[in-house]
Protein backbone atom coordinates (compact mmCIF):
# COMPACT_ATOMS: atom_id res chain seq x y z
CA UNK A 1 0.00 0.00 0.00
CA UNK A 2 1.31 3.38 -0.93
CA UNK A 3 2.03 5.74 1.87
CA UNK A 4 0.47 9.14 2.04
CA UNK A 5 2.78 12.06 1.74
CA UNK A 6 1.82 15.12 3.81
CA UNK A 7 2.56 18.66 2.79
CA UNK A 8 5.27 20.09 5.09
CA UNK A 9 3.14 23.23 5.32
CA UNK A 10 0.70 21.18 7.36
CA UNK A 11 3.33 20.81 10.03
CA UNK A 12 4.13 24.50 10.08
CA UNK A 13 0.59 25.83 9.80
CA UNK A 14 -1.54 23.18 11.48
CA UNK A 15 0.29 20.96 13.94
CA UNK A 16 2.34 23.65 15.63
CA UNK A 17 -0.49 26.23 15.77
CA UNK A 18 -2.83 23.69 17.34
CA UNK A 19 -0.23 22.91 19.91
CA UNK A 20 0.39 26.55 20.70
CA UNK A 21 -3.30 27.42 20.80
CA UNK A 22 -4.04 24.62 23.21
CA UNK A 23 -1.16 25.58 25.43
CA UNK A 24 -2.09 29.26 25.52
CA UNK A 25 -5.73 28.50 26.23
CA UNK A 26 -4.60 26.32 29.13
CA UNK A 27 -2.47 29.15 30.47
CA UNK A 28 -5.34 31.61 30.22
CA UNK A 29 -7.62 29.17 31.97
CA UNK A 30 -5.15 28.89 34.80
CA UNK A 31 -4.96 32.62 35.34
CA UNK A 32 -8.67 33.21 34.92
CA UNK A 33 -9.57 30.59 37.46
CA UNK A 34 -6.99 32.06 39.77
CA UNK A 35 -8.70 35.40 39.35
CA UNK A 36 -12.23 34.31 40.06
CA UNK A 37 -11.52 31.56 42.55
CA UNK A 38 -13.29 32.46 45.76
CA UNK A 39 -11.96 31.30 49.07
CA UNK A 40 -14.60 29.24 50.79
CA UNK A 41 -16.09 31.11 53.69
CA UNK A 42 -16.27 29.20 56.92
CA UNK A 43 -19.71 28.95 58.32
CA UNK A 44 -19.79 29.08 62.08
CA UNK A 45 -22.49 26.43 62.35
CA UNK A 46 -20.81 24.00 60.01
CA UNK A 47 -17.50 24.54 61.72
CA UNK A 48 -18.88 23.87 65.16
CA UNK A 49 -20.76 20.86 63.92
CA UNK A 50 -17.77 19.15 62.41
CA UNK A 51 -15.63 19.90 65.42
CA UNK A 52 -18.26 18.66 67.84
CA UNK A 53 -18.89 15.48 65.93
CA UNK A 54 -15.22 14.80 65.62
CA UNK A 55 -14.76 15.19 69.33
CA UNK A 56 -17.61 12.82 70.08
CA UNK A 57 -16.15 10.31 67.68
CA UNK A 58 -12.77 10.50 69.35
CA UNK A 59 -14.39 9.95 72.70
CA UNK A 60 -16.02 6.82 71.43
CA UNK A 61 -12.86 5.54 69.84
CA UNK A 62 -10.35 6.34 72.55
CA UNK A 63 -12.52 6.81 75.61
CA UNK A 64 -11.24 3.64 77.15
CA UNK A 65 -7.93 5.30 77.84
CA UNK A 66 -9.54 7.75 80.25
CA UNK A 67 -10.56 7.07 83.82
CA UNK A 68 -14.20 6.15 84.18
CA UNK A 69 -15.19 9.42 85.84
CA UNK A 70 -13.67 11.47 83.05
CA UNK A 71 -15.32 9.35 80.39
CA UNK A 72 -18.72 9.55 81.98
CA UNK A 73 -18.46 13.29 82.49
CA UNK A 74 -17.83 13.70 78.80
CA UNK A 75 -20.58 11.32 77.87
CA UNK A 76 -22.98 13.29 80.00
CA UNK A 77 -21.78 16.49 78.38
CA UNK A 78 -22.67 15.11 75.00
CA UNK A 79 -25.85 13.13 75.55
CA UNK A 80 -27.42 13.82 78.94
CA UNK A 81 -31.21 13.95 78.83
CA UNK A 82 -31.65 17.58 79.79
CA UNK A 83 -28.82 19.55 78.31
CA UNK A 84 -26.41 17.30 76.52
CA UNK A 85 -24.92 19.09 73.56
CA UNK A 86 -25.84 16.36 71.12
CA UNK A 87 -29.28 15.96 72.64
CA UNK A 88 -30.03 19.61 72.07
CA UNK A 89 -28.57 19.75 68.59
CA UNK A 90 -30.43 16.64 67.63
CA UNK A 91 -33.73 18.21 68.65
CA UNK A 92 -32.90 21.51 67.00
CA UNK A 93 -32.03 19.98 63.70
CA UNK A 94 -34.63 17.26 63.73
CA UNK A 95 -36.78 18.77 61.05
CA UNK A 96 -34.07 20.33 58.95
CA UNK A 97 -34.58 19.55 55.35
CA UNK A 98 -31.66 17.77 53.83
CA UNK A 99 -29.21 20.30 52.59
CA UNK A 100 -28.86 19.93 48.90
CA UNK A 101 -25.58 21.32 47.64
CA UNK A 102 -27.37 22.30 44.46
CA UNK A 103 -29.52 24.72 46.41
CA UNK A 104 -26.66 26.41 48.13
CA UNK A 105 -26.14 29.47 45.96
CA UNK A 106 -22.45 29.95 46.66
CA UNK A 107 -21.79 26.30 46.00
CA UNK A 108 -23.78 26.50 42.82
CA UNK A 109 -21.90 29.59 41.76
CA UNK A 110 -18.57 27.90 42.28
CA UNK A 111 -19.60 24.95 40.25
CA UNK A 112 -20.91 27.07 37.42
CA UNK A 113 -17.69 29.05 37.40
CA UNK A 114 -15.62 25.91 37.31
CA UNK A 115 -17.67 24.42 34.53
CA UNK A 116 -17.63 27.60 32.51
CA UNK A 117 -13.88 27.91 32.72
CA UNK A 118 -13.40 24.33 31.77
CA UNK A 119 -15.86 23.93 28.99
CA UNK A 120 -16.44 27.27 27.32
CA UNK A 121 -12.89 27.65 25.97
CA UNK A 122 -12.83 24.00 25.09
CA UNK A 123 -15.95 24.27 22.97
CA UNK A 124 -14.86 27.53 21.38
CA UNK A 125 -11.42 26.23 20.46
CA UNK A 126 -12.84 22.98 19.26
CA UNK A 127 -15.24 24.65 16.89
CA UNK A 128 -12.47 26.98 15.77
CA UNK A 129 -10.21 24.09 14.96
CA UNK A 130 -12.84 22.06 13.24
CA UNK A 131 -13.74 25.12 11.21
CA UNK A 132 -10.16 25.95 10.24
CA UNK A 133 -8.41 22.65 9.99
CA UNK A 134 -10.99 20.02 9.22
CA UNK A 135 -11.01 17.52 6.46
CA UNK A 136 -7.45 16.25 6.40
CA UNK A 137 -5.05 14.21 8.45
CA UNK A 138 -2.13 16.00 9.99
CA UNK A 139 0.16 13.47 11.63
CA UNK A 140 0.77 9.78 11.70
CA UNK A 141 1.52 7.85 14.83
CA UNK A 142 4.63 5.75 14.27
CA UNK A 143 3.00 2.42 15.01
CA UNK A 144 0.13 0.46 13.54
CA UNK A 145 -3.21 0.59 15.29
CA UNK A 146 -6.33 -1.51 15.04
CA UNK A 147 -9.46 -0.30 13.39
CA UNK A 148 -11.07 0.40 16.76
CA UNK A 149 -8.95 3.50 17.14
CA UNK A 150 -10.33 5.08 14.04
CA UNK A 151 -13.23 6.99 15.60
CA UNK A 152 -10.88 8.22 18.29
CA UNK A 153 -8.01 9.36 16.13
CA UNK A 154 -9.79 10.35 12.96
CA UNK A 155 -12.65 12.44 14.14
CA UNK A 156 -14.10 14.41 11.31
CA UNK A 157 -12.75 12.13 8.61
CA UNK A 158 -14.95 9.36 7.30
CA UNK A 159 -12.59 7.32 5.23
CA UNK A 160 -13.01 3.63 5.81
CA UNK A 161 -9.84 2.59 4.02
CA UNK A 162 -7.46 5.02 5.70
CA UNK A 163 -5.01 3.37 8.09
CA UNK A 164 -5.85 4.00 11.74
CA UNK A 165 -2.42 5.46 12.39
CA UNK A 166 -3.34 8.75 10.81
CA UNK A 167 -4.57 11.43 13.16
CA UNK A 168 -6.96 14.21 12.28
CA UNK A 169 -6.68 17.75 13.57
CA UNK A 170 -9.63 17.44 15.91
CA UNK A 171 -8.21 14.35 17.56
CA UNK A 172 -4.82 15.95 17.78
CA UNK A 173 -6.37 18.89 19.60
CA UNK A 174 -8.04 16.61 22.11
CA UNK A 175 -4.82 14.72 22.64
CA UNK A 176 -3.08 18.01 23.33
CA UNK A 177 -5.72 19.12 25.83
CA UNK A 178 -5.28 16.03 27.92
CA UNK A 179 -1.62 15.44 27.23
CA UNK A 180 -0.23 18.82 28.15
CA UNK A 181 -0.72 18.32 31.86
CA UNK A 182 2.93 17.55 32.45
CA UNK A 183 4.01 20.64 30.58
CA UNK A 184 1.64 22.82 32.60
CA UNK A 185 2.90 21.54 35.88
CA UNK A 186 6.39 22.29 34.63
CA UNK A 187 5.47 25.84 33.66
CA UNK A 188 2.95 26.78 36.33
CA UNK A 189 4.07 24.74 39.28
CA UNK A 190 2.30 21.71 40.58
CA UNK A 191 -0.71 23.48 42.04
CA UNK A 192 -2.22 24.72 38.83
CA UNK A 193 -5.84 25.04 37.96
CA UNK A 194 -5.54 23.47 34.56
CA UNK A 195 -5.60 19.96 35.81
CA UNK A 196 -9.20 18.99 35.39
CA UNK A 197 -9.02 15.72 37.20
CA UNK A 198 -7.92 17.38 40.40
CA UNK A 199 -10.62 20.00 40.02
CA UNK A 200 -13.21 17.32 39.60
CA UNK A 201 -11.88 15.43 42.56
CA UNK A 202 -12.13 18.53 44.68
CA UNK A 203 -15.68 19.08 43.62
CA UNK A 204 -16.60 15.57 44.55
CA UNK A 205 -14.92 15.89 47.88
CA UNK A 206 -16.73 19.14 48.56
CA UNK A 207 -19.99 17.40 47.80
CA UNK A 208 -19.16 14.49 50.02
CA UNK A 209 -18.14 16.81 52.80
CA UNK A 210 -21.36 18.74 52.58
CA UNK A 211 -23.40 16.85 55.12
CA UNK A 212 -26.76 16.04 53.72
CA UNK A 213 -28.75 16.39 56.89
CA UNK A 214 -27.28 17.76 60.09
CA UNK A 215 -30.06 16.34 62.24
CA UNK A 216 -29.30 12.85 61.02
CA UNK A 217 -25.62 13.23 61.79
CA UNK A 218 -26.32 14.35 65.32
CA UNK A 219 -28.78 11.56 65.79
CA UNK A 220 -26.30 8.96 64.61
CA UNK A 221 -23.57 10.21 66.87
CA UNK A 222 -26.01 10.44 69.76
CA UNK A 223 -27.08 6.84 69.31
CA UNK A 224 -23.55 5.59 68.96
CA UNK A 225 -22.42 7.38 72.06
CA UNK A 226 -25.38 6.16 74.03
CA UNK A 227 -24.54 2.53 73.52
CA UNK A 228 -20.83 3.00 74.10
CA UNK A 229 -19.84 2.07 77.59
CA UNK A 230 -16.66 2.67 79.43
CA UNK A 231 -14.22 -0.16 79.65
CA UNK A 232 -11.07 1.18 81.16
CA UNK A 233 -8.11 -0.01 79.22
CA UNK A 234 -5.83 0.07 82.20
CA UNK A 235 -7.98 -1.99 84.52
CA UNK A 236 -6.52 -5.26 85.67
CA UNK A 237 -8.79 -7.91 84.31
CA UNK A 238 -8.52 -11.58 85.02
CA UNK A 239 -7.33 -13.61 82.13
CA UNK A 240 -10.42 -15.78 81.86
CA UNK A 241 -12.47 -12.69 81.01
CA UNK A 242 -10.56 -12.55 77.86
CA UNK A 243 -12.57 -13.58 74.86
CA UNK A 244 -9.53 -14.55 72.91
CA UNK A 245 -9.70 -11.43 70.79
CA UNK A 246 -6.63 -9.26 70.60
CA UNK A 247 -5.12 -10.31 73.84
CA UNK A 248 -1.91 -8.55 72.97
CA UNK A 249 -3.66 -5.26 72.49
CA UNK A 250 -5.39 -5.52 75.81
CA UNK A 251 -3.93 -2.79 77.91
CA UNK A 252 -5.55 -4.07 81.04
CA UNK A 253 -2.47 -5.96 82.05
CA UNK A 254 -0.17 -3.07 81.50
CA UNK A 255 1.43 -3.28 84.92
CA UNK A 256 1.92 -7.01 84.79
CA UNK A 257 3.30 -6.81 81.30
CA UNK A 258 5.71 -4.19 82.40
CA UNK A 259 6.91 -6.34 85.24
CA UNK A 260 7.29 -9.27 82.92
CA UNK A 261 9.39 -7.23 80.53
CA UNK A 262 11.71 -6.26 83.35
CA UNK A 263 12.40 -9.79 84.36
CA UNK B 1 18.04 25.52 49.08
CA UNK B 2 17.24 21.86 49.16
CA UNK B 3 17.61 21.88 52.91
CA UNK B 4 15.25 24.84 53.25
CA UNK B 5 12.69 22.99 51.18
CA UNK B 6 13.11 19.92 53.33
CA UNK B 7 12.66 21.91 56.54
CA UNK B 8 9.62 23.61 55.11
CA UNK B 9 8.04 20.29 54.44
CA UNK B 10 8.83 18.80 57.82
CA UNK B 11 7.85 21.94 59.77
CA UNK B 12 10.90 21.59 61.94
CA UNK B 13 11.77 24.54 64.06
CA UNK B 14 15.47 24.75 63.36
CA UNK B 15 15.51 28.49 63.33
CA UNK B 16 19.24 28.85 63.74
CA UNK B 17 19.92 26.68 60.74
CA UNK B 18 17.33 28.39 58.59
CA UNK B 19 18.66 31.84 59.32
CA UNK B 20 22.20 30.66 58.69
CA UNK B 21 21.24 29.21 55.33
CA UNK B 22 19.41 32.38 54.44
CA UNK B 23 22.40 34.56 55.30
CA UNK B 24 24.72 32.48 53.21
CA UNK B 25 22.52 32.01 50.19
CA UNK B 26 20.50 35.20 50.14
CA UNK B 27 20.89 35.73 46.42
CA UNK B 28 19.85 32.15 45.72
CA UNK B 29 16.73 32.64 47.83
CA UNK B 30 15.81 35.82 46.01
CA UNK B 31 16.38 34.16 42.67
CA UNK B 32 14.20 31.13 43.24
CA UNK B 33 11.13 32.24 41.33
CA UNK B 34 7.70 31.73 42.83
CA UNK B 35 9.06 29.48 45.51
CA UNK B 36 10.80 32.52 46.92
CA UNK B 37 7.75 33.76 48.83
CA UNK B 38 7.39 30.58 50.80
CA UNK B 39 11.06 30.69 51.65
CA UNK B 40 10.83 34.29 52.73
CA UNK B 41 7.96 33.52 55.06
CA UNK B 42 9.86 30.60 56.49
CA UNK B 43 13.01 32.64 57.00
CA UNK B 44 11.04 35.45 58.56
CA UNK B 45 9.37 33.23 61.16
CA UNK B 46 12.70 31.58 61.86
CA UNK B 47 14.42 34.90 62.37
CA UNK B 48 11.81 35.79 64.99
CA UNK B 49 13.35 33.10 67.16
CA UNK B 50 16.83 34.48 66.79
CA UNK B 51 18.52 37.41 68.39
CA UNK B 52 20.52 39.64 66.05
CA UNK B 53 18.51 38.62 63.02
CA UNK B 54 16.75 41.94 62.51
CA UNK B 55 18.51 42.50 59.21
CA UNK B 56 17.20 39.26 57.76
CA UNK B 57 13.77 39.96 59.12
CA UNK B 58 13.61 43.39 57.62
CA UNK B 59 14.72 42.17 54.23
CA UNK B 60 12.14 39.39 54.18
CA UNK B 61 9.30 41.62 55.23
CA UNK B 62 10.20 44.34 52.75
CA UNK B 63 10.28 41.91 49.87
CA UNK B 64 7.00 40.33 50.90
CA UNK B 65 5.25 43.64 51.44
CA UNK B 66 6.37 44.85 48.07
CA UNK B 67 4.97 41.81 46.36
CA UNK B 68 1.77 41.36 48.38
CA UNK B 69 0.79 44.81 49.65
CA UNK B 70 -2.60 43.87 51.11
CA UNK B 71 -2.06 40.29 52.04
CA UNK B 72 -3.43 39.00 55.34
CA UNK B 73 -0.59 36.61 55.61
CA UNK B 74 2.03 39.35 55.34
CA UNK B 75 0.09 41.46 57.81
CA UNK B 76 0.18 38.58 60.22
CA UNK B 77 3.92 38.26 59.79
CA UNK B 78 4.32 41.94 60.44
CA UNK B 79 2.31 41.65 63.62
CA UNK B 80 4.39 38.67 64.67
CA UNK B 81 7.42 40.87 64.23
CA UNK B 82 5.88 43.39 66.61
CA UNK B 83 5.21 40.60 69.05
CA UNK B 84 8.82 39.51 68.94
CA UNK B 85 9.90 43.06 69.67
CA UNK B 86 7.55 43.23 72.63
CA UNK B 87 5.25 45.78 71.02
CA UNK B 88 2.19 43.80 71.96
CA UNK B 89 -0.34 46.58 71.60
CA UNK B 90 0.63 47.20 67.99
CA UNK B 91 0.36 43.50 67.24
CA UNK B 92 -3.02 43.26 68.94
CA UNK B 93 -4.34 46.19 66.93
CA UNK B 94 -3.40 44.45 63.71
CA UNK B 95 -4.95 41.17 64.81
CA UNK B 96 -8.17 42.82 65.92
CA UNK B 97 -8.47 44.58 62.61
CA UNK B 98 -7.94 41.31 60.76
CA UNK B 99 -10.48 39.51 62.91
CA UNK B 100 -13.10 42.06 61.99
CA UNK B 101 -12.76 40.95 58.41
CA UNK B 102 -12.68 37.26 59.25
CA UNK B 103 -13.85 36.54 62.80
CA UNK B 104 -13.30 32.79 62.56
CA UNK B 105 -9.72 32.77 61.35
CA UNK B 106 -8.06 30.20 63.61
CA UNK B 107 -4.53 31.39 62.95
CA UNK B 108 -5.28 34.94 64.05
CA UNK B 109 -7.25 33.80 67.09
CA UNK B 110 -4.27 31.73 68.13
CA UNK B 111 -1.88 34.62 67.56
CA UNK B 112 -3.97 36.74 69.91
CA UNK B 113 -3.71 34.07 72.57
CA UNK B 114 0.02 33.98 71.98
CA UNK B 115 0.13 37.73 72.59
CA UNK B 116 -1.56 37.24 75.94
CA UNK B 117 0.91 34.54 76.85
CA UNK B 118 3.77 36.73 75.70
CA UNK B 119 2.51 39.50 77.93
CA UNK B 120 2.41 36.99 80.77
CA UNK B 121 -1.27 37.66 81.18
CA UNK B 122 -2.14 34.05 81.88
CA UNK B 123 -5.75 34.47 83.10
CA UNK B 124 -6.63 36.40 79.96
CA UNK B 125 -4.87 33.82 77.82
CA UNK B 126 -6.86 31.06 79.50
CA UNK B 127 -10.16 32.82 78.85
CA UNK B 128 -9.24 33.49 75.25
CA UNK B 129 -8.11 29.94 74.71
CA UNK B 130 -11.32 28.60 76.19
CA UNK B 131 -13.30 30.77 73.80
CA UNK B 132 -11.20 29.51 70.95
CA UNK B 133 -11.79 25.92 71.98
CA UNK B 134 -15.52 26.48 72.02
CA UNK B 135 -15.20 27.00 68.29
CA UNK B 136 -12.42 24.61 67.44
CA UNK B 137 -13.05 21.96 70.03
CA UNK B 138 -11.02 19.29 68.30
CA UNK B 139 -7.81 21.28 68.02
CA UNK B 140 -5.76 19.19 70.36
CA UNK B 141 -2.69 21.40 70.16
CA UNK B 142 -4.79 24.14 71.68
CA UNK B 143 -5.87 21.75 74.41
CA UNK B 144 -2.22 21.04 75.03
CA UNK B 145 -1.44 24.72 75.33
CA UNK B 146 -4.34 25.14 77.73
CA UNK B 147 -2.99 22.28 79.82
CA UNK B 148 0.33 24.04 80.16
CA UNK B 149 -1.38 27.24 81.19
CA UNK B 150 -3.48 25.48 83.79
CA UNK B 151 -0.45 23.70 85.17
CA UNK B 152 1.31 27.05 85.38
CA UNK B 153 -1.53 28.40 87.47
CA UNK B 154 -1.69 25.22 89.57
CA UNK B 155 -5.22 24.55 88.42
CA UNK B 156 -4.72 20.82 88.29
CA UNK B 157 -8.34 19.81 87.96
CA UNK B 158 -8.76 21.75 84.76
CA UNK B 159 -5.36 20.69 83.58
CA UNK B 160 -6.41 17.08 83.98
CA UNK B 161 -9.51 17.74 81.92
CA UNK B 162 -7.50 19.27 79.11
CA UNK B 163 -5.00 16.46 79.20
CA UNK B 164 -7.81 13.97 78.85
CA UNK B 165 -8.83 15.72 75.66
CA UNK B 166 -5.27 15.55 74.40
CA UNK B 167 -5.07 11.87 75.23
CA UNK B 168 -8.30 11.23 73.37
CA UNK B 169 -6.79 12.74 70.28
CA UNK B 170 -3.73 10.55 70.39
CA UNK B 171 -3.78 7.60 72.78
CA UNK B 172 -0.37 6.38 71.73
CA UNK B 173 1.82 9.20 72.98
CA UNK B 174 3.68 8.36 76.15
CA UNK B 175 4.31 11.99 77.05
CA UNK B 176 0.61 12.65 77.48
CA UNK B 177 0.19 9.64 79.71
CA UNK B 178 3.16 10.61 81.80
CA UNK B 179 1.97 14.19 82.23
CA UNK B 180 -1.52 13.03 83.02
CA UNK B 181 -0.20 10.63 85.63
CA UNK B 182 1.85 13.43 87.15
CA UNK B 183 -1.20 15.62 87.39
CA UNK B 184 -3.16 12.82 89.02
CA UNK B 185 -0.27 12.21 91.37
CA UNK B 186 -0.06 15.86 92.31
CA UNK B 187 -3.77 16.01 93.03
CA UNK B 188 -3.45 13.14 95.43
CA UNK B 189 -6.05 10.81 96.90
CA UNK B 190 -5.75 7.05 97.00
CA UNK B 191 -7.86 6.33 93.96
CA UNK B 192 -6.05 8.90 91.87
CA UNK B 193 -2.76 7.54 93.09
CA UNK B 194 -3.64 4.12 91.77
CA UNK B 195 -4.72 5.64 88.49
CA UNK B 196 -1.50 7.61 88.35
CA UNK B 197 0.45 4.42 88.86
CA UNK B 198 -1.34 2.75 85.99
CA UNK B 199 -0.80 5.67 83.67
CA UNK B 200 2.87 5.79 84.55
CA UNK B 201 3.03 2.10 83.74
CA UNK B 202 1.25 2.73 80.45
CA UNK B 203 3.69 5.49 79.59
CA UNK B 204 6.56 3.16 80.33
CA UNK B 205 5.08 0.49 78.17
CA UNK B 206 5.09 2.92 75.27
CA UNK B 207 8.55 4.25 76.03
CA UNK B 208 10.54 1.92 78.28
CA UNK B 209 13.46 4.31 78.81
CA UNK B 210 11.58 7.29 80.13
CA UNK B 211 13.27 8.23 83.40
CA UNK B 212 10.47 10.65 84.15
CA UNK B 213 7.88 7.90 84.04
CA UNK B 214 10.13 5.56 86.01
CA UNK B 215 10.45 8.06 88.82
CA UNK B 216 6.73 8.60 88.70
CA UNK B 217 5.96 4.92 88.78
CA UNK B 218 8.36 4.41 91.64
CA UNK B 219 6.89 7.19 93.73
CA UNK B 220 3.31 6.32 92.91
CA UNK B 221 3.71 2.66 93.77
CA UNK B 222 5.57 3.52 96.97
CA UNK B 223 2.79 5.90 97.87
CA UNK B 224 -0.01 3.45 97.12
CA UNK B 225 1.72 0.91 99.35
CA UNK B 226 2.12 3.15 102.34
CA UNK B 227 -1.37 4.51 101.92
CA UNK B 228 -2.67 1.17 103.10
CA UNK B 229 -3.88 -0.24 99.88
CA UNK B 230 -7.21 -1.94 99.64
CA UNK B 231 -7.48 -5.67 100.01
CA UNK B 232 -8.42 -6.06 96.40
CA UNK B 233 -5.16 -4.56 95.32
CA UNK B 234 -2.41 -6.91 94.60
CA UNK B 235 0.16 -5.86 97.19
CA UNK B 236 2.85 -8.04 95.77
CA UNK B 237 2.47 -6.56 92.31
CA UNK B 238 2.73 -3.06 93.63
CA UNK B 239 5.84 -3.92 95.61
CA UNK B 240 7.30 -5.51 92.52
CA UNK B 241 6.52 -2.41 90.55
CA UNK B 242 8.20 -0.22 93.12
CA UNK B 243 11.34 -2.32 93.27
CA UNK B 244 11.37 -2.97 89.56
CA UNK B 245 11.18 0.70 88.72
CA UNK B 246 14.03 1.36 91.11
CA UNK B 247 16.20 -1.25 89.46
CA UNK B 248 15.30 0.08 86.06
CA UNK B 249 16.24 3.57 87.10
CA UNK B 250 19.60 2.46 88.43
CA UNK B 251 20.25 0.48 85.28
CA UNK B 252 19.22 3.42 83.13
CA UNK B 253 21.61 5.77 84.91
CA UNK B 254 24.36 3.21 84.59
CA UNK B 255 23.71 2.75 80.94
CA UNK B 256 23.60 6.44 80.12
CA UNK B 257 26.87 6.96 81.95
CA UNK B 258 25.52 9.52 84.35
CA UNK B 259 27.64 11.50 86.74
CA UNK B 260 28.90 9.04 89.44
CA UNK B 261 27.87 11.29 92.28
CA UNK B 262 24.35 11.33 90.92
CA UNK B 263 24.40 7.56 90.65
CA UNK B 264 25.57 7.28 94.24
CA UNK B 265 22.82 9.59 95.40
CA UNK B 266 20.09 7.73 93.60
CA UNK B 267 19.49 4.86 96.05
CA UNK B 268 19.01 7.26 98.92
CA UNK B 269 16.37 9.17 97.00
CA UNK B 270 14.43 6.09 96.06
CA UNK B 271 12.40 4.17 98.56
CA UNK B 272 14.20 1.07 99.86
CA UNK B 273 13.12 -2.32 98.75
CA UNK B 274 14.11 -4.30 101.85
CA UNK B 275 11.01 -3.49 103.86
CA UNK B 276 7.74 -5.40 103.72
Amino acid sequence: MLDLLLDPAIRAWVVIPIFIITFCVGLCRHYVSQLIASTPQLDRDVLMRTQLLQRARLLRANGRFLPAAAFNARKQYFISEKNGVLTKKKEEHKDDAPVNPMQDPSMMMNMVKGQAINYVPMVVVMSLISWAFSGFVIIKVPFPLTIAFKPMLQRGIALSTLSASWVSSMSFYLTCVFGLRGLYSLVLGSANYVDETSAMLQQQQAMARQPQQPGKLYQAEYDALQVSSHDWALNPRSEDDDDGMGFKDDLALVEKNLLASWQ
Amino acid sequence: MEELRELQRSHERKSMRIVAIARQNWSAVMGSGDEKWGFLEQIFTASLDMPNAEDVRKRCLQALEKRFPNSQRVQRLQAMGFEADGQFQKALDIYNEMLEADPLNPAILKRKIAVHIGKDDIPLAITALNKYLELYSSDFEAWQQLTDLYIDTQDLQNAAFCLEEVMLSNPHNHVYYCTYAEVLFARGGSERMTQARRYFAKALELNPTSARALYGLHLASARTMTKGSKASEDVATVADLRDGSKEQLLALYEEQGANPTHQALLPSVLVGSGKQ
